[in-house]
């Protein structure tokens, strides 16, 4: 048995990787979605959610930065009044920025006339105290817009700048100060969001697709009927496909770690464990697709039927199981169904993994959830698969 | 004793009857043909033989073996020549040899196998590439891996230009002289007088006589049946052809 298995997964490795075409698909696919959204997401500048507040006697300056800050249209900018409520709510992960103003000492600014022809220009006409405030900036360093909070601090300095030069104010009515926070819970930018997914997503398609392909062609060309007369099994048939797609899978993703690597810079953390780790994790998502696969194409003998049949149960899966974009994001009882899907419990484990070199125990939801799935489709299979 | 021994096997789709009630034997050395139009359960009986079909009502014996579904012991003395010559796409013919054989636990030379049905040239060529000749020829070779005592060719020739039936034939005629056992279904009766030492020819899921080609045109001629010489016996329109064409193989 282990004989014939080793050998037949060798022929099908073999078939695998003579296919140009489909090898070619089961990367391009991945990879032009990587780039894709990747370079898009980079394209448009999201909204900063900025907190404001500020202490006694700053209400005037405090309106007319929301006032400015509003014309502006990319920030969404809300007053506040406790310090620590605004602290918290970075911690939340809730709001990008925290800008507190408050009074410094006041400096002294000469006030000089306006130039006319023929006069000695500028003249000093007298002596102004200006009001100076300093705004300590408190950024949420784990916020996805990070990059974006800092370049809205050093524009709003570059403006201030400009303006108080503008009207010949001599000192600057800013001081500043840049405090850098941490939400309890690190938030990745949307390109390590997206890769993890990416990854998971492409781990299914590939293994479904190439699994019903292989099924249906095998089952339609009659080379099933004449493997039926050969002593190789249903289990040894079914083991090897198992096995091949396994260890094409994992060649495909390790492939596509690299390339996520060296062209976004995206690297998983958490070292050889986190390598191990994505490793279970991916074999469990094999076994979980092998199977499902298998269910599929017990539904149809016919290419025309099983493909389309295939891409309802993928498609659906592909645009709720959070690849693009958050689980969070959907509403609560939609949220509550593509929970349990298959892609999702491998999104998620894969992410937790690569993003935030999470163990296995952590992830201990998502490896049952597939755990579950498999024994599930495994079951099915028992029942309704046939030779023909 | 008889090498293959078919006791009224019968076969139903659903309401349709593919099989009713086939019985016949089949002696050591002997090739044995099973004649008769599309659909005339052919392909059924000999499927039920091999082990792919389940038989649902009667017995089957091969070399004293009961045939049954997916049972070993009968796969390691059959060879199979299915009417579908479909494999591997992207593997050499040398590479499904040794796969097959690799099934049934033996090391073979695919070279020997490739040899016997003159594709030896072929053996680095992938499936995919081969003609349909190759592809029938090649079928038989696969057949061969497990060195079986019986063989089962269904439609071998079927699609076939002349210079490759011809071919096949020969092929068919050699197996015939190393001692094996043959069933040869066709629809082509100059193939069966021919090849086959005896035939049935069948319709509608049964046997409607059995005998050797001799027999049965003896038998016919018996009933007063005279025919209408259309042109010279001593040549036909397919000996024309093969000596403008000559016996080479195409592919």
């Amino acid at each position: 048995m282990i004989k014939r298995i080793y050998s037949f997964t060798i022929a099908s490795l073999k078939m695998t990787f003579r296919n140009r075409f489909a090898l070619m698909m089961s990367f391009f696919f991945p990879i032009a979605l990587i780039l894709a959204f990747g370079f898009f997401n980079n394209s448009s500048a999201p909204k900063l959610n900025i907190d404001i507040l500020g202490s006694k006697n700053t209400s005037t300056i405090q309106n007319n930065i929301v006032t400015e800050l509003k014309k502006s249209g990319n920030v969404n900018i809300k007053k506040i009044s406790t310090l620590s409520y605004g602290k918290n709510k970075i911690k939340n992960n809730s709001i990008d920025l925290l800008m507190y103003i408050t009074p410094s000492a006041s400096s002294f600014s000469r006030i000089f006339t306006k130039c006319n022809v023929g006069k000695a220009c500028p003249q000093l006409v007298g002596i102004k105290s200006i009001p100076n405030y300093k705004i300590s900036f408190y950024v949420n360093k784990f916020s996805t817009n990070l990059t974006y909070a800092e370049l809205f601090i050093s524009g709003f300095k570059y403006n201030a700048l400009k303006s108080v030069v503008s009207v010949n104010h001599i000192s600057l009515p800013f001081t500043y100060s840049q405090t850098f926070l941490t939400s309890g819970k690190e938030e990745n930018s949307y390109i390590d969001f997206l890769i993890p997914g990416v990854l998971a997503l492409a781990l299914m398609q590939g293994i479904i697709f190439a699994v019903i392909n292989i099924i249906v062609n095998y089952k339609e060309l009659g080379v099933l009927r004449r493997l039926a007369v050969t002593p190789l099994t249903k289990s040894d048939f079914i083991a090897s496909l198992t096995i091949t797609r396994l260890i094409f899978g994992l060649i495909q993703i390790a492939i596509l770690i690299v390339i996520a690597a060296v062209f976004l810079n995206v690297i998983p953390v958490g070292g050889v464990f986190g390598f191990a780790n994505l490793t279970v994790v991916i074999i469990l998502g094999a076994l979980m697709f092998v199977t499902l696969a298998l269910i599929i194409s017990t539904i149809s003998n016919k290419t025309a039927t099983v493909f389309p049949i295939a891409n309802l149960i993928t498609l659906p899966m592909l645009f709720l199981s959070g690849i693009f974009f958050p689980v969070k994001n959907l509403p609560s009882w939609l949220r509550s169904i593509v929970n349990l899907l298959p892609l999702t419990y491998l999104a998620n484990a894969l992410r937790g993994i690569y993003d935030h070199g999470y163990s296995l125990l952590t992830i201990h939801n998502d490896l049952i959830g597939m755990a579950v799935w498999i024994i599930i489709f495994f079951l099915l299979n028992i029942l309704f698969f046939k030779w023909e | 004793m008889s090498v293959i021994e078919v006791k009224d096997i019968k076969k139903k789709y659903g309401e349709v009857v593919a099989v009713s009630g086939v019985s016949f034997s089949v002696e050591k050395g002997e090739v044995f043909g099973l004649l008769g139009p599309n659909g005339a359960g052919k392909t059924t009986t000999v499927e039920m033989l091999e082990g792919i079909t389940k038989i649902d009502e009667g017995e089957a014996f091969i070399e004293g073996i009961k045939v049954s579904q997916n049972n070993h012991t009968l796969q390691n003395i059959i060879g199979v020549s299915l009417q579908s010559n479909n494999f591997f796409d992207d593997l050499s013919l040398a590479e499904i040899l040794s796969l097959f054989a690799s099934f049934f636990n033996i090391k073979i030379n695919p070279k020997e196998y490739l040899e016997e049905v003159t594709l030896v040239e072929k053996s680095k060529t992938k499936f995919k590439e081969i003609s349909g000749g190759q592809k029938q020829r090649f079928t038989i070779a696969l057949a061969l891996v497990n060195n079986p005592k019986v063989l089962f060719l269904d439609e071998p020739t079927t699609g076939l230009d002349p210079q490759s039936r011809r071919h096949l034939w020969d092929i068919v005629e050699g197996l015939k002289e190393k001692g094996k056992t043959i069933i040869l279904t066709t629809h082509f009766m100059d193939e069966a007088e021919r090849l086959a030492d005896r035939v049935a020819v069948m319709d509608s899921g049964k046997i409607l006589k059995m005998g050797t080609p001799t027999e049965l045109i003896q038998d016919l001629i018996k009933t007063g049946f005279k025919k209408k010489i259309v042109a010279d016996e001593r040549a036909n329109l397919e000996d024309v052809f093969i000596d403008l064409t000559g016996k080479n193989l195409r592919d």
